[in-house]
């Protein structure tokens, strides 16, 4: 994207985070100004277009799936403990038994998996999912509908950064999966910040989604979960429907960036130390003499608590570097040792 | 419209009745014309004018003359209008003025517009040549008790002001300085901003949760009120058989005392203040005011200019995940006590000075709910109630009233870190003109009395201004260990009127303030503190001016409150009008755990609606109306007997 305005008051202010000193120079920091330069002002939400996401639940789901598809972006784990389907009549009491039936783990660390039906207790933006059922019943023999999101920022693809989305269809107790569809949504650039995070927006009707860049980050949702985003992306949403303003916020905790030679340092199971954490605010909003809802991002400091519980749930090297590297770093240190 | 009363000052001419007394002939100048009335600039020489035409008071405002900016400040513990030059920080004059200022505000010819709330005035100021002189006074305009804020409409065609305690807005032609609305307001009338096309004004309330909205283009016109709590939920609720839809979950706005306005197109006005939870009023609580985790929340309520509506979102009560995580922590750092805002030029950022915390936390002026969208924070001296932004060199200039420090930041300057914000700050305290300079007590009981997180005074972070706001009172009812309980009026009612607490329950105030910070989880104030506490809330009075003639309808009222038939003064004796004794009135209230109640003070009754224990009554007409043979006998009274009675009681 060609940056040829001035960064905006409210762009110089982001250069209060150690992370932006980076990039003033260079790009730029804020892009509402890029997004803006056809209509000076803050963007509107008319300047993101509105695309539509297929509902996970609108899928026509197959009664069962015989065998799985190859080229899947993550593997089928089944836990060993699973009870045997030849024992699926055995109930402990009359509401069943509650059971883990299959993990879903990425194969790429870029990959998010979604499962609309997971527990809240679960991170739903990590790069792994958990499907759970109660024995006993039909649910286990249901075909859910899983989805992966990645994103697509390869400029050379021509078609701009994109939201590409990925839905399967899983069988948890046959544990077979299905590739059942894809659909790429174009993003909105409406905030950038050096080194790989990036905020993108995309639009459905009645609601904004806001979709983060951020690898190796530790995030607190707006419902208050604290976890490492082991995919890189999170996407929230805000309800714009039928209202004259909404707003949301969350924190992450951004990565240190450590030279390659140093990551030897690091014990392979430690945790990333967190270089900054920022506090971001989305909200939509729009008054009589708005033309259109205006999308406003600010972002801050957070409190310390909010800083300390982000510190603590940043990701361990094993996950950012992958298992394999991670082994090689361990061994290399044991050798040292 | 009121009486207008003649105020002389000085030697100044006695203007008796019109609103506008005319002060000192200007001596350190020649007048270059004849002054076309006794409150315009009386000579020509060049002096500051603001940096754009500036449309809200404040008690900061910075001027500019040849290149330099001059700062104006309204010092209310010294009533001292002080000039500084902003560049070098240094103070040039000192011009003393008749009574505690409230908020200046700057005309574009340069003269100095100054609220008095300790005098019921405005007066009118003109810079000399040699800003190193004081001001020279060209006439005061008489207004309602206790102005507190003013305002220019478009143009700077009307003035408008605020009075506290007076309860009204009213406005005065720039020319004739004649007064031209009189509007009645609802209590605690605080900031007041215009719309653009200066057609109505709006007016935050630092106790009620409303905004008043005000037509300014009639004559006679009324005041409509804006609710800025959480909307209400209907629960559904079942009582025995019968099922009940219930208001729930509703919280109430507080602590609205400053008003900002966005300078752009989007037509938005931003109203800094506290969401108060008052808790379930029928459950008694397991201690302290309120059981709710976050008693009191900071928010940003914002307002269609245009459409008179809040933004459902800016006054959304949900715990803010960047904030707090949900786990209730003590607010240390939260803006609990707002009292000043500002918008720059562009329209980007709010800044808000807080009290307590003494602070000025910036926010995206463009959010839907301002308050999730903090950017930065600066630690400022304690007291932060005046700000004023150089638009040009960005630096934002901050007057803390409590340490009478004035600051300047460099808004533009990177943080290192939140919790150390204050770095680069640059201070100048200003000279304290002898005779003029608050006790030392006072000054850190006033300290104390605002401190927001000070876990000596309670648990949860709230300060004892959060709700005796002012040294006055919330008007809210709070869920109690011991039931429902109003927030009683501190100012003024103090002496002589022991025991204390509703239900009598502290024989000493000492005892009793120790009692109320155990209730709130709080560990207890050491004795000195303790005693600069009493000194500061001991020193609160209300203001000058609030001393009604006596018509004859107040007489009339005066001998119905003394009559045998009636009965009020039994209860309600001597100077302070309590017998100090505790009464079964057959009040008790659901969720009461007792039945006798320490008979209260009347003095200032006028200013601490809503009444009883419980705050069950809005009015006091209402109350007499409802408490005939619990409390005295006034269902025999005529209605215009009981209207005099209500006269004379808002007089006491």
């Amino acid at each position: 994207m060609t940056r040829t305005t001035q960064p905006s008051r409210r762009a110089r202010s982001l250069c209060t985070l150690a992370l932006c000193t980076l990039s003033v120079g260079a790009v730029g920091l804020w892009a509402p100004a890029a997004v803006a330069e056809a209509a000076p002002g803050r963007p509107t939400l008319a300047q993101i277009p509105i695309v539509s996401l297929p509902r996970q639940e609108a899928l026509p789901t197959p009664e069962k799936i015989e065998e799985s598809s190859e080229d899947l972006p993550f593997e089928v784990i089944i836990p060993e403990d699973r009870p045997k389907q030849d024992k699926k009549k055995h109930v402990v009491n009359s509401y069943g038994e509650y059971t883990h039936w299959l993990s879903l783990r990425a194969l790429k660390s870029d990959v998010c998996l979604r499962y609309g039906n997971a527990s809240g207790s679960r991170p739903q933006d990590r790069d792994q999912v958990e499907l759970y059922g109660y024995s006993g019943y039909s649910y286990a023999d249901q075909v859910v509908s899983v989805r992966a999101e990645r994103l697509e920022l390869d400029p050379s693809a021509g078609q701009g950064p994109a939201l590409v989305v990925d839905d399967y269809f899983v069988a948890p107790r046959a544990g077979h999966a299905r590739f059942a569809a894809t659909t790429r949504i174009p993003l909105v650039k409406v905030a950038e910040v050096n080194r790989g995070f990036a905020i993108y927006a995309f639009r459905e009707p009645g609601r904004l989604n806001v979709v983060l860049s951020a690898p190796g980050a530790a995030m607190i949702t707006p419902n208050f979960a604290v976890n490492a985003l082991g995919c890189g992306i999170s996407r929230i949403t805000i309800d714009t429907a039928g209202r004259s303003g909404a707003a949301t916020s969350f924190a992450l905790g951004l990565p240190e960036v450590v030279a390659p030679e140093k990551v030897q340092d690091f014990r392979a199971y430690g945790q990333v130390p967190m270089e900054r954490a920022i506090r971001i605010s989305v909200s939509v909003s729009q008054t009589s003499r708005d033309p259109a809802p205006v999308l406003s991002l600010t972002f801050g400091d957070p409190s310390r608590p909010v800083r300390d519980a982000l510190k603590d749930r940043m990701p361990r090297w094993n996950e950012v570097l992958g298992q394999e590297r991670a082994n090689e770093i361990e061994q290399k240190l044991a050798k040292r040792d | 419209m009121r009486k207008a009363w003649c105020v002389g000052v000085g030697l100044g001419l006695f203007a008796c009745g019109s609103t506008v007394t005319r002060s000192n002939e200007p001596t350190s100048a020649k007048p270059a014309a004849l002054p076309a009335h006794p409150c315009a600039r009386a000579h020509a020489q060049k002096i500051p004018v603001p940096f754009r035409a500036n449309q809200i008071g404040g008690a900061l405002a910075l001027a500019r003359r040849d290149g330099s900016t001059i700062a104006y400040i309204a010092d209310e513990d010294t009533a001292t209008l002080y000039t500084v030059d902003a560049a070098s920080l240094k103070e040039l004059a000192a011009t003393p003025l008749a009574s505690k200022p409230s908020q200046l505000l700057l005309h574009s010819d340069g003269r100095v517009f100054v609220a008095l709330a300790g005098g019921a005035r405005v007066e009118v100021l003109e810079p000399a040549g040699n800003l190193a002189a004081p001001l020279q006074e060209r006439c005061s305009i008489e207004t309602p008790v206790e102005p507190v804020a003013l305002a220019w409409t478009p143009g700077e065609q009307q003035l408008v002001v605020t009075s506290g305690w007076g309860h009204a807005l009213t406005t005065y032609d720039t020319k004739s300085f004649e007064r031209g609305l009189e509007v009645e307001l609802p209590r605690d009338p605080r900031s007041v901003v215009v719309s653009d096309d200066g057609t109505k004004a709006y007016v935050a309330h630092a106790t009620g949760s409303q905004l008043s909205l005000v037509p300014l283009t009639r004559t006679a016109s009324r005041a409509a009120s804006l609710w800025v709590g959480t909307p209400g939920k209907l629960d559904t609720q079942l009582d025995g058989t019968r099922t009940l839809l219930k208001l729930s979950a509703q919280k109430f706005a507080s602590q609205g005392f400053a008003l900002a306005k966005h300078p752009g197109t989007s037509g938005r006005v931003l109203a800094p203040q506290v969401l108060v939870d008052r808790g379930d009023l029928e459950r008694p609580t397991s201690r302290g005011y309120s059981d709710s985790r976050v008693p009191q929340m900071a928010s940003v309520a914002v307002v269609d200019e245009d459409a008179g509506t809040v933004l459902p979102s800016s006054v959304d009560d949900s715990i803010d995940a960047a904030v707090n995580l949900g786990w209730g922590e003590p607010q240390v750092k939260e803006c609990l006590l707002p009292r000043v805002a500002l918008v720059d030029p562009k329209g980007e950022s709010l800044f808000v000075g807080c009290l307590g915390v003494d602070q000025v936390i910036e926010f995206d002026a463009m959010s839907a709910d301002p308050r999730r969208a903090e950017v930065k924070r600066w630690h400022v001296p304690a007291g932060p109630t005046g700000l004023a932004l150089d638009p040009e060199s960005h630096k934002l200039f901050v007057w803390s009233q409590f340490d009478r420090v004035l600051s300047m930041v460099e808004t533009m300057r990177p943080q290192a870190d939140v919790d150390d914000p204050d770095s680069g700050l640059v201070q100048l305290a200003l000279s304290r003109p002898a005779g003029r300079a608050m006790r030392g007590d006072v000054a850190l009981g006033r300290k104390l009395f605002h401190q927001v997180g000070n876990l000596e005074i309670s648990a949860d972070g709230r300060a004892c201004a959060s709700c005796h706001i002012e040294g006055r009172d919330d008007g809210i009812t709070w869920a109690t260990p011991d039931g429902p309980r109003q927030t009683p009026v501190l100012m003024g009612r103090l002496t002589g009127t022991a025991p204390f607490g509703w239900t009598g329950s502290g024989e000493k105030l000492s005892d009793h303030m120790q009692k109320t910070f155990a209730r709130l989880g709080g560990k207890g104030l050491e004795q000195d503190e303790l005693s600069a506490m009493l000194a500061y809330v001991a020193s609160l009075a209300p203001p000058a001016g609030a001393d009604v003639q006596r018509s004859a309808e107040v007489e009339r009222g005066f001998q119905v409150f003394h009559a045998a038939e009636t009965g009020c003064a039994t209860c309600h004796s001597g100077d302070t009008l309590t017998d100090g004794q505790r009464h079964n009135i057959r009040s008790a209230a659901a969720g009461d755990n007792g039945k006798t109640f320490d008979t209260p003070s009347l003095l200032h009754v006028k200013a601490s609606a809503p009444y009883f224990h419980d705050g069950r009554f809005q009015s006091l007409r209402e109350m007499l109306d409802a408490t005939s043979g619990m409390m005295g006998e006034t269902a025999q009274l005529s209605a215009a007997d009981k209207h005099a009675l209500v006269a004379y009681l808002e007089t006491l």
